[in-house]
């Protein structure tokens, strides 16, 4: 088999694909026309909503690498994402280390 | 992509006129936040992910090859020789329900690879930190940190440009939180090296006594930790030479002695240092104190150009867990491990036991360390008996450890065993 790669797979481009358009939408008030009041609630609505996403979206990318970071460094309960390998955490190989070296130390 | 947002305050006048254009301005550039903002979040949520996984993978390769590294190892030992060079040999459980039954077992500390008195956690506390409502970390107001730098090092230099997190995030227990100090000099044929000192609050407890004193060097096995001492002084000058700084080994344990090293607290006897630190943990008699003094030194440097113009060296070192602990511990503990000889071999006898435990003086050890060697009656048969079963596939080593009157609290950190 044969894989083919063209620019396509440029992680900028693929991320590209996954562009996200805000709820809020843009009213025009035409050359000293007026805005209605419902259309200026309307917009200030969807952009409340816009914003609280937002934030929502914030937090879970904090959790996220919180999440990820207690699973790096001493959860012990980390897979590789997606598959069901299990990955000891620094804290486990630190202390193996620690362990093999002291046993080189006594063997010598 | 911009640093700044698109909008831009507009100051109205009350009821003043506005025109179309500001208002059009306004909306579209809300319009282009709001656009710019959900994709950032998509793309760092997308590129987490992906990080995430690939560093899971090498942390998973990189695992794998240390667990080859102790196999090879332990082949290496020399015949007749076994040695602990795992936590995989403990093997408790198998004796569930029988006579041999663990009921107390020792406290495993997988950070320091020790195995200590069971610990009473209900009543054990940190003397830094609490747990505020919300369930995380935190650290007190009164809790001060002072870093000293050592004369002849490259921190002396009044020019030397220096970048540190927050000393504090050594002290909060976080997953990622790291004190890293980087000192930036013109060249790398020196050392770095500093005293961090601290007050132990007594706001947060009711106690002023200390036993436990745990550190783990950033980067990992790449700082020398060469001394670590207390003061007991009411109200301590938190500086290296205005209080009374006394070695946790305050009596001189294991003089001279290489083998030690690495598991004793430095700072005592010249010698001691350790070197290419690995996390540590040191268990001491309850001891009053009133702060801390932590020595560590960084012999290499990080090469770089700065502004791609002269070459620097950075000194980076810190620490990225520091506690220092009351603990509670019950009166005695124990664990097993499971002994297999090499390369098919078979074990008859053991004929000596040598516990690596460093923090009891070694005229003490047989008051806080005993041992029972299991067998099984024939092979693979689930019965077991004190009485020695000639040519056995595998034995196990039954380990007791007890506080003894001198209030030491035993930690082993291995051991070696020798078998015909």
């Amino acid at each position: 088999m044969t894989d083919t790669y063209t620019g396509e797979i440029n992680p900028a481009f693929a991320r590209s694909k996954n562009l996200i358009e805000p709820l809020y939408q843009r009213s025009r008030s035409g050359y000293r026309s007026p805005v209605s009041s419902e259309s200026m609630n309307l917009e200030s609505g969807l952009k409340t909503v816009d914003i609280e996403k937002l934030y929502g979206l914030y937090l879970d990318l904090k959790t996220k690498l919180q999440y990820q970071l207690d699973n790096i460094y001493n959860d012990g309960m980390n897979d590789i994402p997606g598959l069901s390998t299990p990955v000891e955490t620094l804290a486990q190989q630190r202390q193996k280390l620690s362990t093999i070296r002291k046993a080189i130390g006594k063997m010598k | 992509m911009p640093e700044n947002p698109y909008s831009k305050q507009h100051n109205q006048q009350f009821r003043g006129p506005s025109d179309s254009g500001a208002f059009n301005e306004t909306s579209e550039n809300n319009y282009r936040d709001l656009v710019y903002l959900y994709n950032k979040a998509n793309e760092i949520d997308v590129d987490m992910s992906a990080k995430y996984s690939a560093v899971m993978k090498d942390t998973y390769s990189l695992s794998q090859e240390i667990e080859a590294i102790r196999l090879e190892l332990a082949s290496l030992s020399p015949s007749s020789e076994v040695h602990y060079t795992s936590p995989s040999q403990k093997d408790d459980s198998r004796f569930d329900g029988g006579s041999y039954e663990v009921t107390a077992p020792l406290s495993f500390d997988g950070r320091f690879g020790t195995y200590g008195l069971p610990k009473i956690d209900a009543f054990s506390i940190s003397r830094l930190t609490f747990t505020n409502a919300e369930g995380d970390s935190d650290v007190p107001a009164s809790l001060n940190m002072v870093v000293e730098v050592e004369g002849a090092s490259v921190e002396a230099d009044a020019d030397v440009e220096v970048s540190t997190s927050s000393i504090y995030e050594a002290v909060i227990n976080k997953a990622g939180s790291v004190w890293e100090r980087n000192v930036i000099v013109d060249d790398n044929s020196s050392y770095a090296q500093l005293d961090l000192m601290l007050n132990l609050p007594v706001d947060l407890t009711s106690t002023d006594n200390i036993n436990t004193v745990e550190l783990i060097p950033f980067p990992m096995y790449g700082i020398d930790v060469l001394g670590v001492y207390l003061s007991s002084e009411v109200s301590p000058n938190l500086s290296r030479t205005g209080t009374t700084w006394v070695p946790l080994n305050k009596n001189d344990n294991y003089l001279n002695d290489p083998e030690a090293v690495g598991s004793l607290p430095p700072g005592a006897w010249s010698g001691d240092e350790i070197l290419s630190s690995a996390p540590l943990s040191f268990v001491i008699p309850n001891e009053k104190a009133t702060a801390i003094r932590i020595t560590l030194r960084q012999n290499s440097a990080y090469n770089t150009t700065k502004n791609g113009v002269t070459p620097k060296a950075i000194y980076s070192y810190g620490l990225s867990h520091l506690d220092v602990r009351y603990d509670r511990f019950e009166e005695s503990g124990k664990v097993i491990f499971k002994l297999e000889p090499k390369d098919a071999e078979t074990i008859s006898s053991i004929d000596s036991v040598t516990p690596y435990i460093y923090n009891v003086e070694q005229a003490a050890l047989n008051n806080v360390f005993s041992y029972r060697v299991i067998w099984e009656t024939s092979n693979d048969s689930g019965t077991y008996t004190l009485t020695s079963v000639p040519s056995s596939s595998k034995a196990w080593l039954e380990v007791t450890l007890v506080k003894d009157s001198e209030g030491n609290f035993p930690v082993l950190n291995g051991f070696k065993i020798t078998y015909s």
